[in-house]
Formats: structure tokens, C-alpha cells, sequence
């Protein structure tokens, strides 16, 4: 037995093959599932406050879960601040951070009283989405963060 | 009865010492082009990427959907220069991708990225008439920049500038065989690419290698490879989940001879469509061929 071998307890030939085994562990114990990402549906929405506090928004799915590629969304904004007129949803936009991927809402249908439906989001790839909605009030701007982990 | 077995395969691996002389070189993305009584080297490089599913976040395989596809055909050119143990060397590409996932479909064609490296030899592993178990030590230095288009589905690029260290341990095992670990950890500067700050996170990866020496002029190569990329982050925001992992098996064939200047390769990358084995990665196979020439 080599002087390695008589080193390490071992065979030299398995060194390099429990090397990489455990390494392999080791990588799959650093990759984790999303954890933060919000679990939507149609009868359970997301509430989530704006980034700078000027809108409450509740965000549901319009179809039982959430699929890869096209889904529709039911959006409801709230002024924070009673004397502000109702916020216009203006924008939705999705990025895959780590892909550089990028898809936006091509349709954004106004209902009444701060009610919005998002029509076909391409979420076209399984994974974590980043999803923000921009927001218009009477005299200022403000946006909505949220993920979405596509199944 | 297996520890005869065990016994016979360390006398075949060990025993026998030392590799025959071989013109080794540029067996992996690691190698060095040129060899060490060599100046300068030159290899062109088509490499054709298949995507056939991707792992999603959770580790789970599906394959593409029939109207599905992400093809690439990349061309490289790397230029080598050594300078007594250094070797400087530039990669450059140019490449097509074809990519159509759900309803989204993109093609792009235009320049990858560019990287620039360093590969210093620091340590030879023992001349057939020392003793001595340790492998040769080179050390990697390099620099990938943001040259190629980065953003959407057929993304050519990373996006951002890209810094990484190394090493390399080589040992021949017999005279006909040869193994090798390179092991790597990158760092990415903060990009915009996305119109927001993102920064896409470390990366590790470690390949080991082992090479048959057929005749004194080919090379046959088995390969294991790991990689792994930590979370990104999104407005200095870390976005849990999108933690990447790949697992890659492959072979080469490569044509070195000691009588000549050229050089020539075939190599074949093959991820296995196995739960667990990918995280957040298209599912490649990935064909290789190179011609290089070095003085």
C-alpha cells in the first residue's frame, strides 16, 4: 500500500471517488428550494404592501395552480393612505435573475374599483420568477415584489 | 478475494510508476494548450449544445415538450502564449442559438464571452527515477467578460465579469494511465443587464478526469464533472431558490502527436436526465470538436 493509502486509512483509488461523492453531497446540501416565494391560487391570494408603503395589493391566481407558461393573475390595489385616489396598475413584468430571462403581461385589463386582470404572463420556464407590478397614484409611483416558484 | 481484487487493480495503477512520455496537452477546458518546450498555440474549437428538458428548482427533470427545443453551435478560437511554467491564453467565440421554450422562441447569433487566463505550473509530479506520490500543480487564474448578448432566451453571455481560481492536480497512475482534478470557485461582479442590479452568485465546479494513453499519439479520456452556482441576487436581494447545479459525464478523444505541430480533439458531455443530478439548468449533451496547432 502506497504511503497515501497508509496516510488517508484507504485506497488510493478511493479517495478520488469519495472525494467527488462527497462533494456531490456537499453541492446538493447548498442548493435549496425557493423558500420566500408566495404559494397562489385562486381562493388563497397574496397580500403584499408596496415597496414604499403606498399601496396594499392582493394578488390571486385566475387558474387553480400555477403552470408553466401562460397564467392569468386577478390583481386588487388599495391606496395605503385613505385620501389617495385608487392606483393604476400600469406594468408587470417577470425576470428569471439567475437565466436573464424577462417576460411581461401583454395584457392588462382594468376592472372597477382597483381590480385588475393580468392576461397571459408567460412564465415559460420552471423556476424562481421575480414578478413586480408598477404602480401609478394621482402624483406618484410605487412598485409591488413578489415570486412565484413555476412548478 | 476482493482484497486480491483491490490488490491487483493498486499494482496496475501504481506500481508500474509512471506514465509513458506523451505530447499531452489540451485534453479539457483546464489542460494547457502548449507544452512546456512549446511558445505559442492556436486551437479552433465547434461546439454543438443539444438541450433536451431542464430541472426545475426542486431538482425534478422534465423533458422539453415536443414543439420545445434550445439548440447552440458555438465557434472558438483560443490563442495561447506560454512563457517558461506560465501560459496566457484568450478564448473567444462566436455562436448561434436557437431557443424556444412555451410559448417563447428567440434566435441569436453574435459573439460570446471572452475569457482571458492564466495557468501557472507550480509543482511537476515526480521523474520516473524519484519517489514520491504527490501530482503535478498548476494554478488557474482567469477572467470572463461580458462580450456576448446576455438577457432573454437565447442568451449568449453571461452578463457580467466573472473571476475565478484554480487548481490542477495531475498524476499518472500506470504507464498507460493518467488522472486529474481541477477544481475552480468564481466570483461575478454586479451586472445591470436585467435593467435592475443583479448579482449572479459564486460558482464552483470540479471535474475529475481520467486519461488513457492508447498509443504515444492518442489520448482517451473519461470525465466526471460537478458544478454548482450559489443564489442570486435581484436589488441586493438574495432570490432563494435559484441556486443552479449540474452534473456532467463525457469522453474524449484526442490526437497529440509528439511528431507533429497539429493536434486534434473529439469530446462528448452527456448530463443524465436524473432527478437531483440538475437544479435549476437545461439538460445539455454537448459535442465538441477541435484542430489546434502549437509551436
Amino acid at each position: 500500500m502506497s504511503r497515501a493509502a497508509r496516510v488517508l486509512g484507504r485506497s488510493p483509488v478511493l479517495v478520488p471517488s469519495r472525494l467527488l461523492l462527497g462533494l456531490s453531497l456537499a453541492l446538493s446540501a447548498c442548493v435549496a428550494a425557493p423558500d420566500d416565494t408566495a404559494q397562489l391560487s385562486l381562493e388563497k391570494p397574496l397580500a403584499q404592501r408596496s415597496e414604499r408603503g403606498l399601496v396594499e395589493a392582493s394578488v390571486a391566481l385566475d387558474t387553480a395552480e400555477l403552470s408553466r407558461g401562460r397564467n392569468d393573475f386577478l390583481i386588487t390595489l388599495r391606496a395605503a393612505s385613505a385620501s389617495d385616489d385608487a392606483p393604476l396598475l400600469t406594468s408587470v413584468e417577470a425576470v428569471m435573475a439567475a437565466h436573464g430571462h424577462h417576460a411581461g403581461a401583454p395584457g392588462i385589463v382594468p376592472d372597477a374599483d382597483g381590480r385588475f386582470r393580468v392576461e397571459g404572463l408567460d412564465l415559460f420556464m420552471s423556476g424562481r420568477w421575480q414578478v413586480t407590478l408598477g404602480v401609478e397614484l394621482a402624483a406618484d409611483s410605487d412598485t409591488v415584489d413578489f415570486a412565484l416558484d413555476v412548478p | 478475494m476482493k482484497l486480491l481484487a483491490w490488490g491487483a487493480l493498486l499494482a496496475t495503477l501504481l506500481g508500474l510508476g509512471h506514465a509513458r512520455a506523451c505530447s499531452c496537452s489540451g485534453q479539457g477546458p483546464a489542460s494547457a494548450l502548449t507544452r512546456p518546450d512549446q511558445t505559442w498555440g492556436v486551437r479552433l474549437s465547434e461546439r454543438l449544445l443539444l438541450g433536451y428538458g431542464a430541472f426545475n428548482a426542486h431538482g425534478e427533470y422534465a423533458a422539453f415538450a415536443p414543439n420545445e427545443h434550445d439548440r447552440s453551435v458555438e465557434y472558438g478560437l483560443l490563442a495561447a502564449y506560454r512563457w517558461q511554467r506560465l501560459e496566457l491564453s484568450g478564448s473567444f467565440g462566436y455562436s448561434a442559438r436557437s431557443a424556444a421554450i412555451s410559448d417563447q422562441a428567440e434566435r441569436s447569433v453574435g459573439f460570446g464571452d471572452t475569457t482571458l487566463r492564466a495557468r501557472y505550473e507550480a509543482a511537476n509530479e515526480p521523474e520516473p527515477w524519484q519517489t514520491g506520490i504527490y501530482p503535478a500543480l498548476a494554478m488557474l487564474g482567469s477572467v470572463r467578460l461580458p462580450t456576448g448578448h446576455a438577457t432573454g432566451l437565447a442568451a449568449r453571455g453571461l452578463g457580467t465579469t466573472e473571476l475565478a481560481l484554480g487548481v490542477v492536480l495531475e498524476r499518472a497512475l500506470s504507464r498507460s494511465f493518467r488522472a486529474g482534478l481541477v477544481a475552480e470557485v468564481a466570483g461575478r461582479l454586479p451586472d445591470t443587464s436585467l435593467g435592475v442590479t443583479r448579482r449572479l452568485g459564486p460558482r464552483a465546479s470540479v471535474e475529475f478526469t481520467l486519461s488513457c494513453f492508447a498509443t504515444a499519439d492518442w489520448v482517451v479520456s473519461a470525465l466526471l464533472g460537478l458544478r454548482w452556482e450559489g443564489n442570486a441576487s435581484l436589488r441586493q436581494r438574495e432570490q432563494s431558490g435559484t441556486a443552479q447545479r449540474t452534473t456532467e459525464l463525457g469522453a474524449a478523444l484526442s490526437w497529440q502527436p509528439w511528431s507533429s505541430p497539429f493536434r486534434a480533439g473529439f469530446a462528448e458531455r452527456y448530463a443524465p436526465a436524473i432527478d437531483q443530478l440538475g437544479e435549476n439548468t437545461v439538460r445539455n449533451v454537448t459535442s465538441e470538436i477541435w484542430l489546434g496547432i502549437v509551436r
